[in-house]
C-alpha cells in the first residue's frame, strides 16, 4: 500500500507545528523538526535520483506533563517521538509517495521508568510475506509481549501523530496553543481533515467487503492521496 | 558601469582611486552648473559625500549628503526620474551614531556604521553606506559591486516590471544545480519585489527595488542565503573546517558544496554567502551517509576527501549574533535563546543569542521568544 502526499506542504506544516509547539517540547528540539522539514523538501526538490528515508536525525523529547489525565496531579511523564518514512518520487513534480514507515512514541516517567511504547505503522497491508498473517495498511500498536493487537488507525502522517501526542499530554495547553497560532496552523488543520477523511474512506471501502473485520487487514486497491 | 560622485572636495584624479578605468566616472558638487545635466544621465551608482562642509542655516537647504539624498528623492518623485542606487560615501563612519537603525533595539547606533550598513541604510533612505577609510582594494570592490548590482538589475529586469524568472536571472541562480527547484522555493519565500506586468510606467524605483531587497532584506539575514557560521552550524563543523571543505575540493560532494557559494550581485558587500538550498542538499547527502552507519566526522571525510575535519563540540549547534545583531560564531542551542528583533525580516530565520548577552539589557530581554524567557534568570547550568 502506498500513500501519496505533497512534500512541500507536509514540510511547511511540520515547520509551523514545530514553531507552535516549541514551548511544549524539550528546549531546541523544535529545531530537529525544522531540520526534518528542510530535508524532506530538499530531497524532493533536488534533481538527484533516488528514494529517501525521511526521518528525524534524533528523537525529540517533550517537556514533562502532569496534565494528561485532565488534572495536574498525574505522575509526571515525558514522551520521546521519532519517525521514519520511506519515500519515493512519482511522475508528478508536486507529489511523492510513501511506501512504508513508522512513527514511534515512548512515554517515560521522570523517574526514568518507561511506561508506554507505541507506534503507528504504514505498510503494504494484506498478507505478510505469504503467511496467513495480515496487517492493516495503517495501524497502531503497542510494543508489548506480542505483536498484536494492531488497531487500524486513521492517523498516519507523523505530523498528525505528533499533534495527537501533544493533545494527549496537554489537553488544555495544546488547544490554547492552536488558538494562539490559528492562522499559522490553518492549512495544517485543513490538510489534516482531508487526510483523515481519505484514510477513513479507504477503511470504509474495505469494510464494505465480506468479512469486514478481516477485510480491514486487506491491501487497498489504489494508493491513497493524503492531500 | 557608470558612477557619479557628489563630493565637495574630491578631484576626479582622487576619485579614480575608487572607480578605476575603464568605468565611467563623474565628480561634482551640488553647486556645479552642470548638476541638472548630470542628473539626466544614466548612472549605476551615485555616491554622496556626507560632509559637504556647509552649515544647516536657518532655512531648509542642502548642507550634507543625507539632505542631498532627500532632495534627489523628492526631485525624482516630481520628475518621474528613476534614480540608480544611492550610497553615502564618507570619511566619518560615526557621523550617524545618533541614528536609530531599522533593525534591532530602538537605540542609537552609538558608533560606526561599518558592518551595520544594512540596518542603517533604510533609515537614511539610501541603498548603502561606504566608509572611505580602511582597506582600499576592498572599498573599490564594494563600489564596483554596488554599481554592477544596479547594472545587472537593469539588464535582467528591464523596464516593464520584474518577473520572478527575471529575478532568477538577476541573482545568477545556476539552472543546472541539483537544488535549483529548492532555491526557487526559498526565493519565493524571500518575498522579492515582483512587479510583473506593470502597466504604463515602471515602478517608481525601478531596478533599484531589486537591489535594495537584496542589500537590505535578503543577503544580511539567514534565509535564502546563509553566512559561513550558519552553514558551518548546519553541517556541524567549525567555520575553519568549512573553509577547508571547499578550499580545493577533490570530491564531488565538496565541488557541489563549493557551487553553493553565492557569487551574484552585491556578493562583495558581505562576508561569504551561500545558497541555502544548496547547503540543504549537501547536508542531506551527509545525513544519508550517517543513517547508513557512519559517524558524521568520517562521513564528512569520505564525502569531502578532507582529512582535517573539526566538528563543532556543541549539541544542536546554532549560529549566534552579538549585541549588534551581527554574526558572532556558533554555540549550542542550550546556551542560547532565540530573538525576535524589531525590523528583522519575517521571512528570515530568527537569530540566536547567548543567554548572557540576552539577559544583559532590557531591550534584548523583550525580544526573546516567550518560550525562552524563563531562561534569562535561570542559574547557569
Amino acid at each position: 500500500m502506498t500513500v501519496l502526499f505533497k512534500p512541500r506542504i507536509v514540510a511547511e506544516e511540520l515547520r509551523r507545528l514545530a514553531e507552535s509547539s516549541r514551548h511544549l517540547l524539550n528546549r531546541n528540539h523544535h529545531l530537529r523538526l525544522g531540520n526534518a522539514a528542510e530535508q524532506l523538501e530538499g530531497w524532493f526538490q533536488s534533481s538527484r535520483p533516488g528514494d529517501f528515508e525521511w526521518a528525524l536525525d534524533e528523537p525529540i523529547q517533550t517537556e514533562p506533563s502532569t496534565s494528561y489525565q485532565g488534572s495536574d496531579n498525574a505522575a509526571e511523564v515525558t514522551a520521546s517521538f521519532t519517525f521514519l518514512w520511506r519515500c519515493e518520487r512519482t511522475g508528478n513534480t508536486e507529489v511523492a509517495m510513501a511506501v512504508g514507515g513508522g512513527t514511534n512514541v515512548v512515554v517515560t516517567r521522570t523517574t526514568g521508568t518507561r511506561v508506554n511504547n507505541y507506534h503507528f505503522d504504514l505498510c503494504a497491508g494484506g498478507a505478510v510475506e505469504g503467511s496467513p498473517v495480515m496487517h492493516s495498511f495503517s495501524h497502531a500498536q503497542y510494543s508489548a509481549g506480542t505483536s498484536f493487537p494492531r488497531f487500524p488507525s486513521i492517523i498516519l502522517l507523523p505530523t498528525d501523530v505528533l499533534e495527537m501526542l501533544l493533545f494527549e499530554l496537554w489537553p488544555s495547553d495544546w488547544p490554547e496553543a492552536i488558538d494562539a497560532a490559528r492562522n499559522s496552523l490553518m492549512r495544517h488543520h485543513l490538510g489534516q481533515r482531508k487526510r483523515l477523511v481519505r484514510v477513513t474512506r479507504a477503511f470504509q471501502n474495505l469494510a464494505t467487503r465480506p468479512f469486514p473485520v478481516v477485510s480491514l487487514q486487506s491491501r487497498p486497491p489504489a494508493p491513497i492521496p493524503l492531500f | 558601469m557608470r558612477v557619479w560622485i557628489v563630493d565637495d572636495k574630491m578631484t576626479e584624479t582622487e576619485a579614480r582611486a575608487f572607480v578605476p578605468q575603464p568605468h565611467d566616472l563623474a565628480v561634482s558638487t551640488h553647486h556645479d552648473d552642470d548638476f541638472a545635466d548630470r542628473l539626466d544621465e544614466a548612472w549605476d551608482l551615485i555616491l554622496v559625500d556626507e560632509n559637504l562642509g556647509e552649515d544647516p542655516g536657518a532655512t531648509p537647504r542642502i548642507f550634507d549628503g543625507s539632505s542631498l539624498v532627500g532632495w534627489l528623492r523628492a526631485e525624482a518623485r516630481r520628475s518621474g526620474r528613476q534614480l540608480p542606487g544611492v550610497a553615502i560615501f564618507t570619511t566619518q563612519p560615526d557621523l550617524f551614531d545618533k541614528e536609530v537603525p531599522a533593525v534591532g533595539p530602538a537605540r542609537p547606533l552609538g558608533g560606526s556604521f561599518v558592518g551595520r550598513e544594512a540596518y542603517l541604510a533604510p533609515v537614511l533612505d539610501v541603498e548603502w553606506l561606504l566608509a572611505k577609510g580602511g582597506d582600499r582594494a576592498k572599498l573599490v570592490a564594494q563600489i564596483a559591486a554596488l554599481a554592477q548590482a544596479h547594472e545587472t538589475a537593469r539588464a535582467a529586469l528591464g523596464s516593464n516590471g520584474a518577473t520572478f524568472e527575471e529575478f532568477m536571472t538577476f541573482l545568477g541562480l545556476p539552472a543546472d544545480a541539483a537544488w535549483y527547484e529548492a532555491a526557487r522555493s526559498s526565493l519565493e519565500r524571500a518575498r522579492p519585489p515582483i512587479s510583473e506586468a506593470a502597466t504604463g510606467d515602471d515602478a517608481f524605483r525601478g531596478p533599484v527595488s531589486a537591489v535594495r531587497w537584496l542589500l537590505q532584506d535578503t543577503l544580511p539575514f539567514p534565509g535564502a542565503f546563509l553566512s559561513d557560521t550558519h552553514v558551518a552550524a548546519r553541517l556541524g563543523v567549525t567555520v575553519a573546517t568549512l573553509g577547508r571543505l571547499v578550499h580545493d575540493p577533490a570530491e564531488q560532494w565538496s565541488q557541489d558544496l563549493r557551487r553553493c557559494i553565492y557569487e551574484g550581485p552585491a556578493a562583495a558587500l558581505f562576508g561569504r554567502r551561500w545558497w541555502a538550498a544548496g547547503v540543504v542538499d549537501a547536508s542531506l547527502a551527509l545525513r544519508v551517509a550517517v543513517r547508513s552507519g557512519a559517524d558524521v566526522r568520517s562521513a564528512l571525510k569520505t564525502l569531502s576527501g578532507v582529512e582535517k575535519v573539526a566538528m563543532s563540540n556543541d549539541k544542536d549547534p546554532v549560529a549566534i549574533v552579538d549585541r549588534d545583531l551581527l554574526d558572532s560564531g556558533i554555540a549550542g542551542a542550550a546556551s542560547c535563546v532565540q530573538l525576535r528583533p524589531r525590523g528583522w525580516p519575517p521571512q528570515s530565520e530568527e537569530p540566536w543569542m547567548l543567554i548572557a548577552d540576552a539577559a544583559s539589557a532590557p531591550w534584548f530581554r523583550h525580544m526573546v521568544d516567550p518560550s525562552d524567557q524563563k531562561l534569562l534568570d535561570a542559574p547557569a547550568a
